[in-house]
């Protein structure tokens, strides 16, 4: 088996493994929740985190790449990198969304409210559906890539304002995990699922990486195809 | 049905339910487009391959 293979079998095992943790720990090891939190809807809690948590580490990559492109001489490789994760950022942003709306339903009594986290997510998404839009107008593909570098580190800003979003506004959603004051029995319960998407990240983005790269070996050989 | 146990099967398990859906589309997506290029690739490749045995003979 080639190592890259071998490596991609291993990471989908230990994420599949991971998942299955995750699971029994927001089950089954998490305390019962109180009923002013929703009782054992709060239990959303465990899985919300992680994908949030995974929505702005595909936006941060993405960010990173772009820097590391336009300061190390223009790669593809770092191009490929940030397309790829804005994907799974915006796939996870909306999964984010979505795993909020079904707490703050029971909780709230709304599906969505224009709290200022709630608002500021949703921007983000469509600040990077826009980043995702720019990409497939642009046909050359250095200008393409430079355009997206640049927007992909303006862009990133939304990222803290949402972040810090409840610290800086009055706001009906819980505050930023890291100073929730969660229970020594939450944060253990958190964490494996913090673990298991970061690795379902990881396994999503090499996937969305062969893609650019199969592709790009197509457009070599159309060109080789037409030249000839 | 007690309002814990509605909320549960209303909300609870829908979320995890849909999030699992998107999960499911998203790496179908992936995997679906990645056998589509690589069929295009393989045609490509033939085709350079059938030029290239013409151009020999």
């Amino acid at each position: 088996m080639a190592r890259q293979d071998w490596l991609g079998t291993a990471l989908i095992v230990a994420t599949l493994i991971m998942i299955g943790v995750a699971i029994v720990f927001a089950f089954a090891v998490a305390p019962t929740p109180q009923p002013e939190v929703g009782g054992d809807v709060q239990r959303i809690f465990y899985f919300h985190v992680g994908i949030a948590w995974v929505a702005g580490l595909a936006l941060l990559v993405t960010s990173a790449a772009s820097v590391l492109y336009l300061w190390r001489g223009e790669q593809r490789r770092h191009d490929i990198v940030a397309a790829a994760s804005v994907e799974i950022g915006i796939v996870f942003g909306i999964l984010t969304i979505t795993s909020g709306m079904f707490w703050a339903r029971p909780v709230w009594g709304a599906w969505w409210t224009w709290d200022p986290r709630l608002t500021t997510t949703a921007i983000t998404l469509f600040i990077y559906v826009a980043y995702l839009m720019l990409r497939n107008t642009i046909d050359d593909p250095q200008r393409r890539a430079r355009f997206s570098a640049v927007y992909g580190i303006v862009a990133f800003a939304s990222v803290p304002i949402t972040y810090f979003s409840t610290t800086w506004w009055n706001t009906l959603h819980p505050a930023p995990v890291l100073s929730a004051g969660l229970t020594p029995a939450m944060r253990s319960a958190m964490f494996p699922s913090l673990i298991a998407f970061t690795l379902m990240y990881v396994v999503l983005l090499r996937a969305r990486i062969r893609i650019e790269h199969t592709a790009d070996e197509i457009t070599l050989l159309k060109q080789q195809v037409l030249s000839s | 049905m007690s309002a814990e146990m509605q909320n549960i099967v209303g909300f609870l398990i829908p979320a995890y339910a849909i999030f699992w859906l998107i999960v499911f589309v998203y790496v179908f997506s992936l995997r679906s487009r990645q056998r589509n290029l690589e069929k295009d690739l393989d045609a490509l490749k033939r085709i350079i391959e059938k030029r290239q045995g013409g151009e020999q003979k």
